[in-house]
Formats: C-alpha cells, structure tokens, sequence
C-alpha cells in the first residue's frame, strides 16, 4: 500500500551536503518503491514556491525567514497554517522531519502531532550536553519528540545519544545507516593487485577544514609522516577556517611537492579526487556515521580514521586501520601501518567496490524506512493519540517548570488548530493531484 | 541459533531495525544512571590549592598597590627599589635558564617603557582622582576574573597595563611611572611565573617560602596604611575565600555542574597534539 | 495561423470587392498593402516584379477580409501606419536617448548580472515580430513602389493612395565655393580648439575635470561643440554618408563597424541623435537665457549681497571654526580627553586656520573683493549661462573652505591609522599576524616580550583614541556641512545641463515619434487585434538621473558610507563617476579633428 510521504527539513537542494543528499536519495527511492513523496523546506533565495525534481519529487519552498546558517526563524505556532495546508492538500499520511537543528522540523512534528498524523525523525548528528547550544537543542527536541511515532537513527552510538537527549524508549529508535549511489563511487580504472613498491603512495584527506574535523592533527601529523616516509603523497581536498593553517604547514615545513591543497571541491568531483589516492585518512573528532569513509571504500581506497562516533560501525575490519586515540602519535602509528600493508601489497582493495556496494545501498535504505512507517500505520487504533493523551505525554516529560510550559504551548498549539479548522475548514482546500507513477 | 546482535551496521543482521540487544540497553541504563544521579566531585584539598593559587595572584596585585602607595604617598626613592627588584629579577633568570627571556628582550623593553613613560604620565592626566580611583577598582576586578577564569594571558596583561597607565598620571614624576611600571610588570608578570616554576618543579619549600614573604609585605603595609581593622578584614575574607568558598564550589559541582566524563563521550573529542 | 497587419485606413474603402495586396519577406508576417481591383491585380500578377506582392484575400466593406487561403487562419492585426518622414515609427525597445554604449551605465546592478550572463539586448534574435515591425515602418515606401509600378501599367485616375516618399530628398545647398571654404574651415578651426581643450582638461595624473566644477563645465561645451558636427551630418547629410559613416555603436566614425547589428534594422537610425542634438541647442539656449536673467539680477544687488556675504564668510569660516577648534582642547562637553593631544591637534588646527585667514580668506572675503567676483560672475553669467556662473561658485566655495577639508583629511587620516595599528596589535594578541606577501592571516608564536610591548602601545593607544574621535567626529560634520551647498549647486547645474526638454515636448507634440514599445490588444467583438504605440515614459526619459540618484545615495548616504566614515576613510565628491552617468549623450572620447575633415570633405564636395 503507497504511503504519502512529508519529509520535512531546513536543509535541501539548492544547498549541497550530507543531510540535504540522504533526503533527496531517500525520497527517490521511496518514490521507486511506489509511494508518493513531497519535500517542505524554506525557500533559498528566489527559490520559492513549488518546484519539481526528477521522478516527481515535489518540493514546497516555503517563504520563511532565514536566521543563522540556513535555519529558518523559530516562530513556534507561525507556521501552521502553511504546513497544516500543505500536509492536507498532499493528504499526508506521515510526516517525517531531519535534523533536530532545524527549527522547521520540530514545528512542523508538533503540527503533524496535533493534526493526528504520524510522525518520524531522523537525527544525523551527535550533540554533547555542556554547551549552551546543545542543551537549547536537547531541551527543545524533548519538547517535540514527546509524542513522536518513531525515530530514526544513523548508527548505534547516535541511538544512544538520542535516547539520553530525548529521553526516547529505545524500541522507538530504529538504526538505519546512511548509503551511497556507488555507482558514483567507483573505483579507478586500472587495478593494482601488484604494485610497484617504488610507486609513491597517495593518502587524500577529504573534509571540511574545520577544528573538530580534527585539522589541528592533521596538521601535525602530515610533517610528521613526510619526515618518515619519503615515498608518501598528501591530497588535502576541502575548504575552512584551518586552510590557511595548511597553507602554512606546507610553508613551515617546505612540503610543496609532497602535499597538495585542493580547496572546495564540488561534489561531482570526489570521485576523482579520492581515485587519485591509495589511503583515505580520516581524523574527525566527532561523526556521527561518517558517509565520506563509505565513500572513500567504495573507490577502493584503504581507510585509516579515528574512532569517534559511530565510526567504528561503519565498515569491516579489513577495510580499516583504526587509531585508538586522537593523538597524533596515535594517529601516526595507524598511518603509518596502513602505508606498509598498502606497500606490501597485504591490503586487496579491488574488492571493496563490490563489498560497500553489497552493504549500502539507498533501496534498503527506503526499504527499511518503509518498514518504519508501515509499523506506524499499522498500531492498533488504541495507539492514536487524542489530544487529551497528547497533554498526558507532555504532563509526564520533564520537570515542573517545563511541563508547564509544554502544556500551555500544545494547548495554544490546539487552540490555533481548531482556529484554523474553523475559518480554513479542510473540505475548501483544494488536493494535489499526484504525480503519475510508471510503474515498471 | 541467532547469530548474537553485534553492534555493527555494515554488518547484515538478522534483527529488525529497532531491536535493542540488552549489552546496548545496559550501556545506555548506566549512561541514564550518570545522567540523572550526582556528579563526582573533586577532592577538596585539590580545590583549596587552586583557590589558594589564585589568592596568591591577587597577592601579587596587592603588591602592586603597595608600591604605588609607596610611590603615591611616602616619598620613597623608586629608583633604589626598582634596581634591586630588577637585579633579582635577573640573577633568579640567570640561575634558572629555563625562563624564555634572553638579555636583549628585557632591555629593549625597558628602553620602551622608558620612552613611553611621558606619555602614559599624560593618558589621563586631565581624569580626576576619584575617576581614576575607580577606574583602577574596575580594572583589578576585572583582572581577577581574568585570572580566575584562565583567559587568555594577554586580557590580563592588557588590562594590568591599563592599570598601571591610568595610576600613573597620579605620580610625580616621569621617573616614577617607569619605576611603577617595571615593577609592577616584574611582579605581575615574572613573579608568578618565578613561582609557578618553582611548584612545577615540586620545590615545595621555596614556594612557601615565597607565598609567607608576600603575605607578610601586604599585610605589613594594609596595616601601616589602613589600620588593624582593615587588616583584620581582608583577612578574614582571605580565609574565608581560601578555605569556605572551595565547600560551596564543591556543593555546586555537585547539584549543578553537568561535564561528565561519560557524558562528554559525544563531544568532539579533544585532539592531542603533543 | 498567420497574421495580417492591416493599415487602418484600407477599412475605410468602400468601392465593392477588392482584392487585398500583401507582402511578405522571408522571416515576418504579412503587412497589407492596397486594395486593388481585379484587373489591377491581373496587371501584378503579370509580371515578375511583383513577387513579392501577393494576394491575399478580398475586402468588402459589408463582410470584412475574407482570405484566399481558406486551410489557414488569418488574423488581422490593425495599425496607424507610420509616418517617416514626420519620424513617426514603431519600435520594440523604447528609442535610447543616451548612446549605446552608455547604456550599461544606467543598468541597476541586478540588471549587470544578468548582462554578464550573456542576456543582452545586442545578441537577442531577429525573431519574426521585429522583422514585420521593420517592414511595417516601411509600409509607406512599399506602397509607393507599388503606385509608381501602377502608374507605369495602367492609366491614370482610378482611385488610388496618394505617392508617398520615404526619404526626404537631400538637400543640397547651392553655396557659393568661397563661403563653403570658410564654413569647413571654421568648423575645423572651432572643433580643432574644443578638442585641444577638452582634452588638456581631462589628461594627466591630477585632472582638472576632477577637482573644479568650471573645468567640468568648460570641458561639458567643448565636447557638446564637439559633437555638434557629427550630429548633424547623421541628422542632415545625404545618404551617401549615411552609408559610409553609419551611426556607429561607438560614437566614433568607424566606417562599416558591426555590420547586421540590431540598431541598423532601424528605418531611422539618426532620429535618436535627432533628439539628442535638438535637446543640446535647446538646453544651451535655455542656460544662456536662464544666466541673462541672473547677472542681471547679481549685478543689481551687487553691494547689498557682497555686505552680507563678507559677514557671513567672516562669522562662519573663520570665527565659528577657531571658536569650535578651541573649545575641543578643553574638554568639551565634559569628556575628559587626553589634555596633551587635544592641545596639540587644536593648536595644529588653530595654526591652519590663522594662517589661512590671513593668506587668503580675508582677502578674498573682503567686500571689495567679493563686489569685484560678483560683477565677474554676472559677466560670466550673462555670456556663457547660469551653469557656468554656478560651477564659479562651487568652485570658489571650495577654495574658501579649503581649511575645513583639509582639518578633515588630516583627522581621518590619524583616526584611520590608529585604527590600523590597533587592528594589528589586536592580531598580535590573537596569535595571528597579517601576511603582507601572501595577503592572508597567519597564526603566529609570539614571544612574551614582544606580547608585552604589544599592549603597551594597544594600551597607550586605547587611551588617546577618545580624543582623536571626537576631532574626527566635529570636522566630518563642518565637511559635510560645507559639501552640502556644493552638492545642492551641482545637482542644479546637472539638472540644467542635461534635463531631457526636447523629449519631453515631443511627447507632448507627437507621442509617434519618442516609441517606447508596442503593445497589443484584442479589439471586442471581433478577433482582430490591434497595435498601438507606447510612447516613451516619462520615468525612462529621465533615467540618467535615476541613475545617478541611486549613485549619489549610494556614495552619500547609504551603510557602506557610514562605515568608510566609521573606519575613517575620506569621503569625497567623485565627479568623474558622477558625470559619467550625465555624460550619456556624449561619446567618451570626442571625434578625432581629422574624421570631421574627412566627413566635410565628402559631404561639401
């Protein structure tokens, strides 16, 4: 049975990233499955009404303000009417909100919540709990995921994070990973079963050049390892506050023709990028899966990373030299392993396209999402929330202050709705036509 | 026979996506338990040593108005004191090689402050005394945070500056200022240093020895200048900041504060870089 | 489905059938022509000439056009054929009162990115609506060519269009070789001069154009006088010329240039620069009436205006300055400042402003003095109009004030570089330093000593900032004070040198011949439609001075100006920027003496 699908985020296409990709690959591939798809975001620039994307993919880009780094302003009951319209005029049956830094996603899971939809929330990163910033963030997804259908996690370590910071039951939180279209990942052409030991050895570092990418370490530990190892190449692919760090590495140490910084490079352009190299080296000092390691195997390239996060669940043994700490001298010895086993031919990476492509692949993804909702929509009727059990479930949250002001505001929030029902009643908005699906 | 649920997503398992292993689910109950209980504390002698660290540094700003008390009020000759404070200055950096200052850097400094002691004489020189008096109050407080809340040295350092310029346009002389400056920046900035060198390295004695010497001058002086009954005050809050304020810390970091090293298991963990 | 441009006034025939003459070219729409009997049509038909010319369909009055291609449908498109010869025509885009080439200029920003996208009027296709816009502005020769061919065939008195020629013929004077002679001489010898003139004034590292509003003036006349021969050879001249020198993208003489270039489709290429020359006398002649009226008026109150004057420049330019420069050293408005440096900048500035009075305020401002400028002025006024008189004055307010701006740039200059430095100390602080090589930030160990001298001067240098900011602060404001009248009198002198009258009263007089686009309506009850003219409005007329509107908002009163003041970067009237804009019905570079030569040449002989 074809589902009507919400997804619901800050953060899509025309901006390029992590989150903005796993939205619209899994919406394609639910599309693919038969079932009915539709995007809500805030317009980006002149970007602003509905628009549509290849298979149908039907984007609302809603006119909101935009605050601080593409999250639109928090306006709490503001933007009911246009979701509430949306939601209705797509009859949507499920609502399913990313990111739980965008503020779109939490108002539009208390509407859902409030209009008896069902909701899912995916969370694709790890937050601490001692800086202002992400105690804001816990308190207010505590608020949101109160009645959530179901969550969605992208590894076992973000599920316990997520139960701790949204006091969640761990039965609601499925962990469903990431994937990527590996086609677009394959490895370079010319294989090399047997190397030449002369041939230099090419490690691409590829990431944002942010501190908690961990650039301090690789700074220090590129100079490092070219003090060592003669026969090492460095390709630095990326962009940041720390370029200019990198730049001066380079200098300091006089390692022109050793290391290479690339700057941004677009996305279509990874691929090659990570064909030039041997060894991907990865020094984050948080992620939550790590798609870019996923990526990396796919070209065939031999992995060395750090252990933070969910890392350590991403990929097999054989693919990986893992540094137990994020020191440098830790992080030397674990490259510095990865060079020899790829020197002496003791890594065979020519299966590794075939492997990652057997392990992720976006159809099981939707797959596995589906399963999700189908568990949603199939609970027993006992399971719907009236709007009395909703005020249980916040009555029952958190503390008295807070339970409190949960209750006044799904109270307003209830208010507005039978406002809304009343002056906007559902029969006068007119329903979307559907995309036509070829079915194959 | 199910294969065990193991905590891998490469791996095709056959669990459904929401299934909890009890390993997980015991991790995370201790997770909760940390979460939702009292936090460890530190021991409390190790937070008397920090308070009494820091009361040591606003020992050293004591100092500092001694002298300019000296300078302001007695007709002491600075200079006399400045040669002797300078000299020790020296032969404890000649005897200990590890400290980072060569010959040429301090004398360029000085040459410096020489110059410029004119012009700090006549920074705020139009400013009224009570204003100046304030503003000094101010910029100590805000000194002591500074210190206290480990900022960056150079804040503290600007803001001893500014201090020592707006309290020399109440002095004589040009004389004066550079005197009051080079010393206040001996014992502001090499002092501390001096000490914290001698606690790294474990000469316990000394240090002591150091912190009772600078007890004993400000207090000698808040008892010349001010009375017994000031004197008894600030030491008595002295106290009380040394011994009463590290209980209430610990109380605090008990209920309230929230780092935990568990819990900061999601942070971004901090890099090593040796 | 085509479509039928219909001429109103063939509706109005009325004699029985006729049948309807069209013409189509490869690429447009039909455009009827004439309604012509049978036998007249037999005659056309006959003959090879008129292959062009088919027909179409018949009229009658009582049933309307019926057409002769009965698998097609043909829908009329009704219009007032243009007169040429009156310069009426109809155009697509709105007829450019300002050069070509000049036009990116008047373009807001978002339009220049799309310019540099490749979206540009230049390259747009001939597509089929602008080719039978072309043809139908021809609509009056084709139907000549067909009369004169009618003529030929059959005999006369039928009823018939009266002849119509499209081009004026050329005028050829009969002028006697001798005044011929001294006519081109002249011409040269004038254009030779406005050209040297123009282009001492503007050449050379330190312009004059740039720094006095008299120069501006002059350097406006020499290129208007310029110009002027050019204007009017493409005005006047003959056709041969128009061949040879056809008005070219670039303003200069360039033979054959962008050959197939959308502004040649025009059948009226020269009308523009009609208006432009016409709007050029008009507006010299308006100033120099204007400036009668004003020396008459200076020269009459001459001693009442020189007495208040010298009061004035007295009180403000030289006792309000000295007694606002002194009050600053003295803790003004109780702000304690720092006593030793507001001395010295006071003392700096009181020094400036004696020696100034003395040198040549006093002299100038003197009553005798003022009552001899003013009978100058009036002169001036009288001989070479208002606008000249006015740039005097700006000028001369300038030099008066010549203290003020110079207090100005020398605060801003201090407040500017100790901005600097204490940016830089604050990079010092941070660990970072400025890589003057690489232009980049770099992070940096600094050694303690060299972090201790650092705060010394950020100290010493927090510490006078107070006082510099308030000298800062007084004279930016006595600048703008002063820059205000010099503004206000430059907007006037821009307004009357290049307000676009000529336009105006044309669209006043003929809508028809100032097009600004066409627009289409169906016309009810009927599926006929209808093609009207849309003249040009008036906000496009005047668009050079929105443009420059925005720019001076931009450059004066906009966020960024406020922080180039807050940073202390000197603001100053940029003229040349500003002129560039006004100057739009003038090519950049005046014609080349020896072109102009050339074209007397060939159009005299």
């Amino acid at each position: 049975m074809p589902y009507n699908v919400a997804m619901v985020c800050d953060f899509f296409y025309p901006q390029l990233g992590g989150v903005e990709f796993h939205i619209y690959h899994l919406s394609q591939k639910l599309i693919k499955l038969g079932h009915s798809v539709v995007v809500i975001t805030h317009s980006y620039g002149d970007r602003t009404g509905v628009r549509y994307l290849s298979n149908g993919l039907k984007v609302y880009y809603v006119p909101y303000v935009v605050i601080y780094r593409e999250t639109s302003l928090p306006t709490v009951f503001g933007s009911f009417p246009i979701v509430r319209n949306i939601l209705l005029r797509e009859q949507i049956q499920i609502v399913h909100a990313h990111v739980s830094v965008s503020t779109l996603a939490h108002e539009s899971l208390l509407h859902a919540t409030v209009m008896g939809l069902q909701t899912v929330f995916t969370d694709h990163s790890l937050y601490g709990f001692d800086s202002v910033g992400s105690i804001l963030v816990n308190k207010l997804l505590r608020f949101t995921l109160t009645n959530v259908g179901g969550a969605i996690c992208v590894s076992n370590t973000c599920k316990e994070n997520m139960i701790l910071r949204a006091k969640l039951e761990p039965s609601q939180i499925s962990v469903i990973p990431n994937a990527v279209v590996s086609e677009n990942f394959a490895p370079a052409g010319e294989r090399r079963s047997t190397r030449d030991i002369n041939r230099p050895i090419t490690i691409v570092v590829m990431s944002r050049l942010y501190p908690n990418k961990g650039a301090d370490l690789l700074t220090h530990l590129i100079p490092k390892i070219c003090a060592v190892q003669s026969n090492v190449r460095f390709v630095v692919a990326g962009d940041g506050p720390k370029f200019v760090d990198f730049q001066q590495m380079i200098e300091t140490h006089r390692l022109q023709d050793k290391v290479e910084l690339l700057g941004a490079v677009q996305h279509e352009k990874v691929r090659d990028v990570m064909c030039l190299g041997d060894i991907y080296l990865h020094a984050s000092l948080t992620e939550a899966f790590g798609t870019v390691l996923v990526e990396a195997a796919s070209c065939g390239l031999f992995i060395v990373s750090t252990m933070a996060g969910g890392i350590p669940e991403v990929l097999p043994k054989h693919m990986t030299v893992f540094a137990e700490q994020t020191s440098v001298t830790s992080l030397f010895n674990a490259t510095l392993k990865a060079i020899l086993l790829v020197q002496h031919g003791q890594v065979d990476t020519s299966s590794f396209h075939e492997e990652v492509a057997d392990m992720y692949d976006w159809i099981d993804v939707a797959k596995r999402t589906v399963a999700v909702y189908r568990g949603l929509l199939n609970q027993s009727p006992s399971k719907n929330l009236s709007w009395l059990e909703l005020l249980k479930n916040f009555h029952e949250r958190d503390g008295p202050w807070a339970r409190c002001l949960y209750i006044l505001c799904l109270l307003t929030e209830y208010m507005v709705f039978l406002t809304l029902e009343w002056i906007y009643p559902r029969d006068m908005i007119d329903i979307a036509p559907k995309w036509p699906q070829n079915k194959e | 026979m199910k294969q065990p649920w193991e905590r891998l997503l490469w791996l095709k398992q056959d669990y459904p996506d929401n299934y909890t292993d009890p390993t997980f689910l015991r991790e995370v109950s201790a997770l909760r338990k940390v979460q939702s209980g009292p936090r460890s504390t530190s021991s409390y002698w190790k937070v008397v040593k920090d308070f009494l660290l820091f009361y040591h540094r606003i020992l050293n700003i004591g100092l500092m108005y001694v002298v300019f008390a000296l300078l302001y009020l007695s007709d002491l000759d600075p200079i006399f004191l400045t040669a002797v404070l300078t000299l020790s200055a020296f032969i404890v950096a000649l005897a200990r090689h590890q400290i980072t200052l060569s010959f040429k850097s301090p004398l360029i400094i000085m040459f410096c402050i020489l110059v410029l002691s004119p012009v700090l004489k006549s920074l705020s020189q139009t400013t009224s005394s009570d204003s100046i008096w304030t503003i000094s109050c101010w910029l100590t407080a805000l000194y002591a945070v500074a210190i206290f809340l480990h900022l960056e040295s150079i804040v503290s350092t600007n803001l001893l500056v500014s201090n020592v310029a707006v309290l020399s346009s109440r002095l004589t002389s040009t004389t004066h200022v550079f005197c009051f400056l080079l010393i206040s920046i001996e014992l502001n900035v090499l002092l501390p240093q001096i000490e914290r060198l001698l606690l790294a390295r474990e000469l316990n004695t000394c240090y002591a020895i150091a912190f009772l010497a600078n007890n004993a001058v400000v207090y000698y002086f808040i008892n010349t200048f001010l009375g017994w009954m000031y004197t008894t005050i600030i030491a008595f809050s002295a106290l009380t900041l040394i011994f009463g304020l590290p209980r209430y810390f610990l109380y605090w970091q008990q209920h309230y504060a929230k780092s935990n090293a568990l819990l900061s298991k999601w942070d971004a963990m901090e890099p090593i870089l040796e | 489905m085509e479509y039928v441009f219909w001429p109103d006034h063939l509706s109005t025939e009325r004699n029985g059938i006729r049948q309807v003459i069209a013409i189509r070219e490869s690429g447009t729409e039909w455009l009827a022509l004439a309604l012509l009997t049978n036998e007249e049509n037999r005659a056309l038909n006959c003959d090879a000439k008129g292959q062009k010319l088919t027909s179409i369909g018949t009229w009658d009055r009582g049933v309307g056009f019926r057409s002769h291609r009965g698998h097609i449908k043909m829908i009329l498109v009704q219009f007032m054929p243009p007169r040429l010869d009156l310069m009426q025509f109809y155009s697509l885009e709105p007829i450019s009162l300002v050069l070509p080439e000049k036009d990116r200029l008047m373009r807001s920003p978002a339009d220049r990115k799309l310019g540099g996208l490749g979206i540009q009027e230049a390259s747009m296709p001939n597509f089929r609506l602008r080719r039978t816009i072309n043809l139908m502005n021809m609509y009056r020769k084709h139907v000549g060519q067909l009369d004169a061919y009618l003529e030929t065939r059959s005999d006369p008195g039928q009823n018939r269009m009266p002849r119509l020629s499209l081009y004026q013929s050329t005028r050829k004077y009969k002028i006697s070789i001798l005044v011929r002679y001294c006519l081109s001489y002249l011409v040269i010898f004038v254009h030779f001069v406005a050209s040297m003139i123009s282009c001492l004034l503007s050449k050379g590292r330190l312009s004059l154009v740039n720094i006095s509003a008299t120069a501006q003036q002059i350097d406006l006349r020499c290129q208007q006088l310029c110009y002027f021969p050019v204007q009017y050879f493409r005005i006047n001249a003959s056709s041969e010329f128009n061949k040879a020198y056809p008005c070219s993208e670039n303003g200069v003489l360039a033979p054959n240039k962008n050959p197939g270039n959308l502004r040649d489709s025009y059948p009226c290429d020269n009308y523009p620069d009609y208006i432009r020359f016409y709007n050029t006398v008009w507006l010299i002649v308006n100033d120099i009436s204007f400036g009668y009226s004003l020396g008459a008026l200076l020269a009459e109150n001459r001693s009442a205006i020189a007495r208040s004057l010298h009061s004035y420049f007295t009180k403000y330019l030289f006792k309000k300055v000295h007694c606002f420069t002194m009050t600053l050293s003295q803790n003004p408005l109780g702000i304690k400042l720092n006593g030793e440096l507001a001395q010295f900048l006071s003392d700096l500035f009181l020094w400036i402003i004696e020696f100034s009075y003395s040198i040549y305020i006093q002299r100038i401002t003197s009553v005798s003095c003022i009552e001899l400028i003013i009978s100058i002025l009036s002169t001036a006024s009288c001989c070479f109009g208002v606008t000249f008189a006015s740039s005097l004055i700006v000028d001369l307010l300038s030099v008066l004030t010549i203290h003020i701006s110079l207090f100005y740039y020398i605060s801003a200059r201090m407040y500017n570089w100790q901005l600097s430095v204490m940016k830089s100390l604050l990079y010092l602080f941070y660990g970072k330093k400025r890589n003057v090589l690489r232009n980049r930030i770099d992070s940096h160990l600094f050694e303690l000593d060299q972090i201790l001298m650092g705060t010394l001067f950020f100290t010493i240098l927090v510490f006078l900032l107070p006082t510099l900011m308030i000298f800062y602060a007084f004279f930016t404001v006595l600048r703008m004070v002063v820059l205000l009248p010099e503004l206000l009198l430059e907007s006037v002198m821009a307004l009357l040198n290049h307000f676009p009258l000529f336009v105006l009263l044309l669209r006043l007089k003929d809508p028809q011949r100032i097009p600004g686009g066409i627009s289409i309506h169906p016309i009810k009850g009927t599926d006929h439609f209808r093609l009207i003219n849309n003249p040009l409005t008036v906000k496009r007329a005047f668009r050079p001075y929105g443009a420059l509107l925005t720019m001076m908002v931009e450059s004066y009163f906009s966020l960024s100006t406020l922080r180039q003041i807050l940073i202390g970067r000197p603001i100053t009237i940029q003229r040349n920027r500003m002129y560039q804009i006004l100057y739009s019905a003038l090519p950049d570079v005046p014609v080349a003496t020896e072109d102009v030569w050339t074209a007397l040449n060939n159009v005299l002989w």
